[in-house]
């Protein structure tokens, strides 16, 4: 609750105004700021389609001379931004390169991931019954079980690869599209144009894709910038511990896994790839969160 | 009205700020009560009525952004300029507030005795057994069958009119000099109703506090009120004793909403007299007169200029362009609507 | 790891998407029969989860991969292998396998860790002891750093601290908890001292691994909380009791919290069972803790097939029961007052 009470007199203590001043540069930035976020993922998608214009060396090329420089010191090879590895590797150009393969693996995870949530969230909705009691148990079963072990489990039975991370990763995500799409379907059911369209006689794939879809795609999309985010942290996890992407291939996660054992000497190495993960995941979140609000203010 | 007033407002503003703009509730209100009076305040919702009472002791829920302008005395100080530690010895101290929905007003995990107590201990500095005992009394007060057993027992074991004694005798617990009741009979049944309002009207007489009663229902202001205002879209419309406003309602508005009010002669030919259209959203700010659009009556005047109030008789107000001219016309005509509660 | 972590850690304000998972988890607690039947349900879905878990497992282990290969050691010869073969019965029908195999689950009989040598199901059972140690410490910080700060956020929504506090557990949320842990470990292991980086030798190896999880869960423990303040604080007993002329102090202590308690309780009481889904088991590799986390990991690298099958199930039936006790005693709870 915030009540304010105006002055009786006209003249305005310069507290007020400074406070004017300032609450309205809060609300620019809260109107504006998804402007900014969008910068950032704009950034990182242009740095996984061409890194070579951002890298600012080649991101393989060893230089024993220049072994575990910290961020701004400089080699033969000239300035490196964030440092090098104990192989002499420049660490901001392995981020870049390292950003495609992340971004790559958490959008295709999520999507279908998000692809069986919503056919699985669909089918249950609109049939109910004993096809919707059955998905939505596996789902509650999923949330029950240690699903991290399980990934593991899964990943070195069937050997770790980017394929196989992105049949196990969407694993973990699709019953949160499924529960949101379902409960929408649920909704949706009940309301009188889907009625019409049963007693106009469409199909009901006709109605299925042309009246359910179209209803729960806003809230799915908002989900889906959300749960790239967790997948990512996921496949960052799974890299960490070693069942998930395999060097040569590099995502952030796995350059922080490679730089624990320097954590002493080299810090840099396993902090600041963690830190542009996390920046990373928390855009995500910000945008969700602000793309919900918006989209719940308008409905 | 005569002597010191006990409450005074005036002109009061109230702006909601939301995520569409601001929304001006209440604007300018201004408007007296006796110590002890009676005053009905009655319009549709969204009039601002509510927003006005609560404006008083700055009672806004915690997702509103609300800026009042304005000034309320009471007791000789200006209620919205005093620190919160003083409104608070206002606020169930000095008046008492009774709301619309007694299934939500209390506390459902707290003996209605305890949450009566507790005004009480803040109030009155009383111990925790004075204010037990204190709280049985109050309850028997307003007439609660075994009031010691009735308690100690929670909200949920109460019916929606008992809940309402309950909260009336919260909010006169400590023996206010105002009570507001916003709405109290709206969620109640009929002869319910009934029994409040006679609660109501009997407790304002024998412990001598003024009655501030918000309704959209003529037929309890009626019953309780001896004087009344008419709000629209945030301003005060009309006002005048209950008697005179029933011979000789001025403002169309107040006349739409008297014939409103169900009448015996009506229930043949079962016909209801709605007012067309529908009330703004927001009020304020306009340069016309609010209910223009909707009044049958209405002259270019009332389209491009704000109405004053003028005086329409003795203590009869109204803001209409047309007010000298039907104040006229009703006097002679007269109205046959009677004072039925 | 944010597996599991992905339902409530976003929202507008704070009545959208955590104010539908709040509902969700009333809605699921609603009353549903008696207790015993309740519980007799819950059980009978524990055992199906269960024994689909194990079914994929059989699966996967025995049709698509070649199970011979992923039973032997690493470093295992082509004899070997054929060996394993003759020793598993693996030319036998799958069905016949499948069903062999239930029984010795059924008999707690996990096979024989490739690795330690011994019984795969004494390794797990001698290591999940300090997981849970961890994680009722963990849970401890969590409530602590989430439940205060959340209701002090949501009785003063839209306030400084709420938008400060807001943001930084939406950052908890949002950086890899592996990494969090490894930032402490910079910072108060290697450069001030202060405090063991890993194994568990000493009283003070908890704090680390323990804290580490506080702040994750503590996130997500501080935005429910915070939601479910913020709801009860929008009801209308709450200007009641600020009618009254309560201090705002006051109406949080003696009237929201009583409201909001058993809702709390629940939210920390499933934040441990989340707590099972991911975090633990990478934080328990970070810091060395001798768990079950770590103990699957090892395994996972040594390809030891039988270990990493029991500590999956072992933990699963550990986690679906703790499920089953913590809706138990909401449910009790909540009865209790309702009746009441």
């Amino acid at each position: 609750m915030s009540v304010t009470v105006a002055k009786r007199t006209g003249t305005d203590p310069g507290r007020t105004s400074q406070h004017r001043v300032w609450g309205r540069l809060v609300d620019m930035l809260g109107s504006r700021g998804w402007i900014l976020l969008v910068l950032f993922l704009v950034l990182l998608v242009a740095a996984s389609i061409v890194p070579d214009v951002f890298a600012t060396h080649d991101h393989d090329a060893q230089n024993l001379r220049a072994r575990l420089l910290g961020p701004g010191e400089s080699s033969s090879e000239g300035l490196h931004l964030l440092g090098t590895d104990s192989l002499g590797r420049d660490l901001f150009s392995r981020m870049v390169v390292g950003t495609r393969l992340t971004l790559f693996i958490a959008v295709m995870g999520t999507l279908i991931g998000a692809g069986v949530g919503v056919l699985f969230g669909l089918l249950g909705g609109y049939f109910g019954g004993r096809t919707d009691r059955l998905l939505m148990r596996l789902g509650e079963a999923q949330t029950a079980m240690p699903m991290f072990l399980v990934a593991i489990l899964l990943l070195s039975l069937l050997g770790p690869s980017v394929g196989i991370l992105l049949v196990v990763l969407p694993c973990l995500v699709w019953p949160i599209f499924a529960r949101v799409v379902r409960a929408e379907a649920l909704r949706l059911r009940e309301e009188t144009f889907i009625e019409a369209s049963i007693a106009t006689g469409c199909s009901t794939t006709t109605i299925l894709g042309r009246h359910l879809l179209p209803n729960v795609a806003p809230r799915i999309l908002v989900l889906c910038v959300v749960e790239i985010g967790h997948v990512m942290l996921s496949e960052a996890g799974l890299s960490f511990l070693g069942v998930g992407v395999q060097p040569p291939d590099t995502t952030w996660g796995l350059l922080i896994s490679e730089g624990r054992p320097l954590l002493a000497v080299a810090w840099w190495l396993t902090i600041l790839p963690g830190v542009l993960l996390g920046i990373s995941v928390l855009v995500l979140n910000l945008l969700g969160r602000y793309w919900e609000a918006r989209s719940g203010a308008a409905g | 009205m005569s002597g010191l007033p006990l409450l005074e407002v005036e002109d009061l503003h109230v702006t909601f700020r939301t995520a569409s703009g601001p929304v001006h509730a209440v604007d300018g209100v201004s408007f007296t009560m006796a110590p002890g009076a009676s005053l009905g305040v009655v319009g549709e919702s969204g009039s601002g009525k509510s927003v006005t009472a609560r404006a008083l002791l700055r009672l806004f829920s915690i997702t509103d952004d609300v800026q009042i302008s304005g000034a309320v005395h009471f007791d000789g100080q200006d209620l919205l300029r005093i620190d919160e530690r003083r409104l608070r010895d206002v606020r169930g101290g000095q008046i008492g507030m009774i709301f619309q929905d007694p299934l939500t007003s209390l506390n459902p995990l707290m003996a209605v005795g305890e949450q009566i107590a507790e005004s009480l201990r803040l109030h009155r500095g009383m111990s925790r057994s004075e204010a037990a005992a204190e709280a049985v009394e109050l309850l028997a007060r307003v007439g609660i069958a075994d009031p010691e057993q009735r308690a100690i027992e929670l909200p949920s074991s109460f019916s929606g009119g008992m809940r309402q004694r309950v909260m009336i005798s919260l909010a006169i617990a400590c023996r206010p000099r105002l009570l507001i009741a916003d709405e109290p009979t709206t969620a109640l049944d009929v002869t319910v109703q009934a029994e409040i309002l006679l609660l109501l009207d009997e407790l304002r007489r024998s412990e001598g506090m003024a009655l501030m009663l918000i309704t959209h229902d003529f037929g309890v202001v009626a019953a309780t009120c001896e004087d009344v205002q008419v709000m629209y879209a945030g301003k005060l419309v009309e006002r005048a004793s209950m008697a005179h406003l029933f011979d000789r309602a001025n403002h169309p508005y107040t006349e739409g909403l008297l014939r409103l009010v169900p009448r015996f002669e009506d229930a043949h030919t079962g016909r209801l007299h709605p007012i067309p259209g529908q009330p703004p959203i927001t009020g304020g700010g306009g340069s016309s007169c609010a209910f223009a659009p909707r009044c049958s009556h209405a002259i270019d005047r009332c389209r491009s200029e704000v109405p004053p109030e003028v005086a329409v008789g003795p203590e009869h107000l109204s803001a209409c362009w047309l007010a000298a001219d039907r104040a006229k016309d009703t006097t002679d005509a007269g109205r046959p609507w009677s004072r039925t509660p | 790891m944010g597996m599991q972590e992905t339902t409530a850690t976003t929202a507008p304000s704070p009545q959208s998407r955590r104010g539908r998972l709040l509902r969700r988890l009333r809605d699921r607690l609603a009353a549903e029969g008696s207790l015993g039947g309740l519980l007799l349900r819950r059980l009978r879905d524990g055992v199906i989860v269960l024994l689909l878990v194990v079914t994929v497992i059989f699966f996967l282990a025995h049709v698509v991969g070649n199970p011979a290969l992923v039973f032997a050691p690493v470093d295992a010869t082509d004899e070997h292998i054929a060996k394993i073969h003759r020793q598993f019965g693996l030319d036998r029908p799958v069905t016949e396998r499948y069903w062999e195999y239930l029984v010795d689950l059924s008999r707690l009989d996990f096979g024989e860790s490739t690795w330690q040598q011994r019984p795969a199901i004494d390794a797990v059972v001698e290591a999940l002891p300090s997981t849970v140690y961890l994680t009722v410490v963990g849970l401890a910080a969590a409530a602590v750093l989430g439940v205060v700060p959340g209701i002090v956020a949501g009785a003063r929504a839209r306030k400084p601290f709420d938008k400060a506090s807001n943001l930084l557990s939406v950052t908890a949320l949002s950086v890899p908890n592996f990494w969090l842990g490894l930032l402490l470990i910079l910072l108060l292991g290697v450069q001030l001292g202060w405090l063991p980086t890993s194994g568990r030798f000493e009283t003070a190896s908890i704090v680390m691994p323990a804290l580490t999880l506080g702040i994750v869960h503590g996130g997500r423990i501080y935005q429910l909380v915070r939601s479910a303040t913020f709801e009860e604080m929008s009801k209308p007993y709450v200007t009641v009791a600020r009618s009254k002329g309560l201090t705002e102090w006051n109406i949080l202590r003696r009237h929201v919290v009583r409201n909001t308690g058993v809702t709390t309780a629940t939210i920390v009481g499933w934040e441990y069972v989340r707590m099972w889904g991911g975090a633990v088991f990478a934080i328990e590799y970070v810091f060395a803790w001798p768990g079950v986390g770590l103990l699957t990991i090892d395994a996972a690298h040594r390809q030891d097939f039988f270990v990493l099958q029991a500590a999956v199930i072992i933990a699963g039936a550990f986690v679906i029961f703790s499920n089953l006790l913590i809706d138990m005693g909401y449910q009790f709870i909540d009865r209790r007052i309702t009746a009441t």
